[in-house]
């Protein structure tokens, strides 16, 4: 719909025709009409209103907090508009130039190139993201999503960045931030204002409307919400998961590490094997679905292939479910990397917003998880995995 | 003399302590009993397809159309009830991996409990907890072993814990900042215990396979405006009787 409008009107005004608002998350409030059994078409008009009071628009941001640290709003500014050049060189409108394709203007993850693509493209919006440092419940660094912009993510459609100014790849580092941020807030207000401001087919009692100020219920219910999610985003540096130092082996040493890792690999404390199969060649049968899929299906009762009772989801935007496969560890593809850290941390916390579980990591072996020295071999036999075909 | 003066005041003090009410619910499904569909058992299937396993979203019981895991609580968000502070009783609450479902389906918790996740099965499980509040984890837990779960803020609905090595498992945690919450058994009978009486509190209803919002209480239709009604809690029992669901309230699959 948003692609449609966007040929329309670049037709009629041209490309660079002002773009006034952010669409609304329609996806989101059917999800929250099934599970609250209320109506979220006002919730979500008024969060759209507070939420651009809060954010500004695609051609104007604003930044509501003053946790610049997080966001500077030059670098918003350039991120944001049409696409255009100054006489120095400079890109402006850089997300519309380098992302929106994939990821559309509000970061959904519906942009025009998105049904060609398997991973589909990520939707910041939930504020989730997969390839990180940190604890598996926090948001990434910002040197994460830089390195996401830098290396492209293997095996799926993300390009490498590399090419782009470091200081434009800053600057859209900022705006990923943003709009994941006002996403977010925009889906926990829509959330708060039908659970906590008793939102439904009519509006609230007077002083409870949704209020980009901080005043009255509903104003203190936004405010409450911006603040937990920025404040989760700063904090995240302070969850960084720490690896311990890596050797690395050669020769019989590493076979020896490598046939050990193989165990734990099969073994009954990681059953590794339970989901990526014998030997990591992806063979068993799985029917899961990442969180981002079961929010507009399973987790709503919805059964992911019923094309009928998706209908309005798929009308609303929402993408075709797809299953969610474990990787074939087989061919040496890693979409997060397949450096020894990186496996450290996707093994000892999981993979955020998908089935991968995390193992725990203890100094004695006590059959509940893996020690370090253990964790370093499947890390081996893992590596040596991909590796072999 | 000192004695009888206290015993005066014990006296004296005791109605506002004890005085307190139970809330009991009869739940009842409009419709015919549906028949759970079978799990297609596709992982493990030397183990977990040892039991019959049913698909347990919507159990209504065939004999009096009772509904079960239909959740009560008393709700203190905005808007809901104020209650006194409830000190932690911080006991320690077992969610098992029993034969490749999770017993119990739902759990109760109060903040300052410990969710204790189990494996007793022979095959290895994992729990995805997708807390809002607490700490999101999803760890694994290999078959015979135990993780502990703090359970440190209270949670604005029923969080889902999904095993995802078997897909077909799923159960939920209820964590409030307070006691009082019930679960309804095979019967589709609740008793919420030890309410403090003398107000009218504000309830809400939650079942997984859907919403709660019209109802029919002992023969009379009511609405349960965003699934939430209140009752004025008198000391000892209140009945609020049967309390009938209508059928496409709730979904089976």
């Amino acid at each position: 719909m948003r692609n449609a409008v966007l040929i329309a009107v670049c037709f009629i005004l041209g490309c660079d025709a002002r773009i006034e608002t952010f669409l609304p998350n329609r996806v989101f409030s059917l999800s929250l009409e099934k599970t609250r059994g209320a109506s979220a078409e006002r919730a979500t008009e008024d969060a759209r209103r507070v939420v651009q009071e809060l954010y500004g628009t695609p051609d104007d941001p604003s930044w509501p907090l003053p946790d610049n640290n997080l966001a500077d709003l030059q670098n918003l500014v350039r991120s944001s508009g049409p696409v255009s050049s100054e006489k120095d060189g400079t890109h402006l409108g850089l997300f519309r130039e380098h992302c929106v394709v994939c990821h559309a203007l509000e970061g959904s993850g519906l942009g025009a190139a998105s049904v060609f693509q398997n991973p589909y493209p990520r939707d910041f919006r939930h504020g989730v993201f997969k390839w990180k440092s940190t604890e598996r419940g926090k948001k990434p660094t910002r040197h994460d999503i830089r390195q996401i912009l830098v290396n492209g993510i293997p095996g799926t459609a993300m390009p490498s960045f590399a090419l782009v100014d470091p200081e434009d790849v800053d600057a859209l580092v900022d705006y990923v931030i943003f709009l994941s941020t006002r996403g977010e807030v925009e889906r926990r207000v829509i959330a708060a204002a039908i659970d906590e401001l008793d939102y439904g087919e009519t509006s609230p009692e007077d002083g409870w409307e949704l209020d980009s100020r901080n005043e009255g219920e509903g104003g203190e219910v936004v405010h409450e919400v911006l603040e937990r999610v920025h404040a989760d985003w700063a904090e995240t540096q302070d969850h960084e998961v720490p690896v311990p130092s890596f050797s690395d082996l050669t020769g019989k040493a590493l076979a020896a590490s490598i046939a050990r890792g193989k165990e734990v690999f099969h073994g009954k404390v990681a059953n590794c094997a339970g989901c990526h199969g014998p030997s990591g060649d992806g063979s068993l049968p799985t029917l899961d679905y990442d969180d981002w899929t079961k929010e507009y299906t399973t987790r709503i009762g919805l059964t992911p292939d019923d094309d009928e009772a998706l209908k309005p989801f798929r009308e609303a935007g929402a993408l075709k479910p797809r299953r969610i496969m474990p990787r074939k560890l087989q061919g040496g593809v890693f979409h997060g990397g397949g450096d020894a850290a990186s496996l450290f941390r996707r093994i000892t916390q999981g993979i955020a917003g998908t089935p991968m579980p995390a193992v725990e990591v203890v100094s004695e072996p006590n059959g509940k998880g893996l020690t370090v020295e253990e964790i370093w071999d499947l890390v081996r036999y893992v590596q040596h995995l991909s590796t072999s075909r | 003399m000192l004695f009888p003066a206290v015993a005066l005041l014990l006296i004296v003090s005791m109605p506002a302590r004890a005085e307190t009410g139970d809330l009991k619910i009869h739940f009842e499904y409009a419709g015919d009993a549906p028949d759970p569909s079978a799990i297609d058992v596709n992982k493990d299937v030397q183990f977990c397809g040892k039991s019959k396993l049913m698909n347990e979203r919507l159990l209504v019981n065939p004999k009096n159309k009772g509904v079960k895991n239909v959740v009560v609580y008393v709700y203190t968000g905005r808007g809901g009830s104020k209650l006194d502070p409830v000190p932690p009783a911080k006991k320690t609450l077992t969610l098992a991996n029993d034969l490749c479902r999770f017993e119990p389906h739902i759990v109760i918790a109060q903040t300052g409990d410990t969710l204790k996740v189990t494996n007793p099965d022979a095959v290895g499980h994992n729990a995805n907890l997708g807390f809002f509040n607490n700490k999101q984890q999803n760890f694994t837990i290999p078959a015979g072993q135990e993780k502990s779960v703090a359970l440190e803020e209270s949670e604005p609905a029923p969080i889902p814990v999904d095993c995802n090595i078997h897909p077909w498992m799923k159960s939920y945690v209820v964590v409030l900042d307070h006691p009082f919450a019930a679960v309804s058994d095979e019967n589709g009978d609740l008793t919420i215990k030890g309410l403090p009486a003398g107000e009218e509190l504000v309830f809400r209803v939650y079942h997984e396979a859907g919403g709660i919002k019209e109802v029919e209480i002992n023969g009379k239709s009511e609405e349960w405006s965003r699934s939430r009604f209140e009752v004025d809690i008198k000391p000892g029992m209140n009945d609020l009787g049967t309390v009938v669901i209508p059928a496409d309230a709730l979904s089976a699959d």
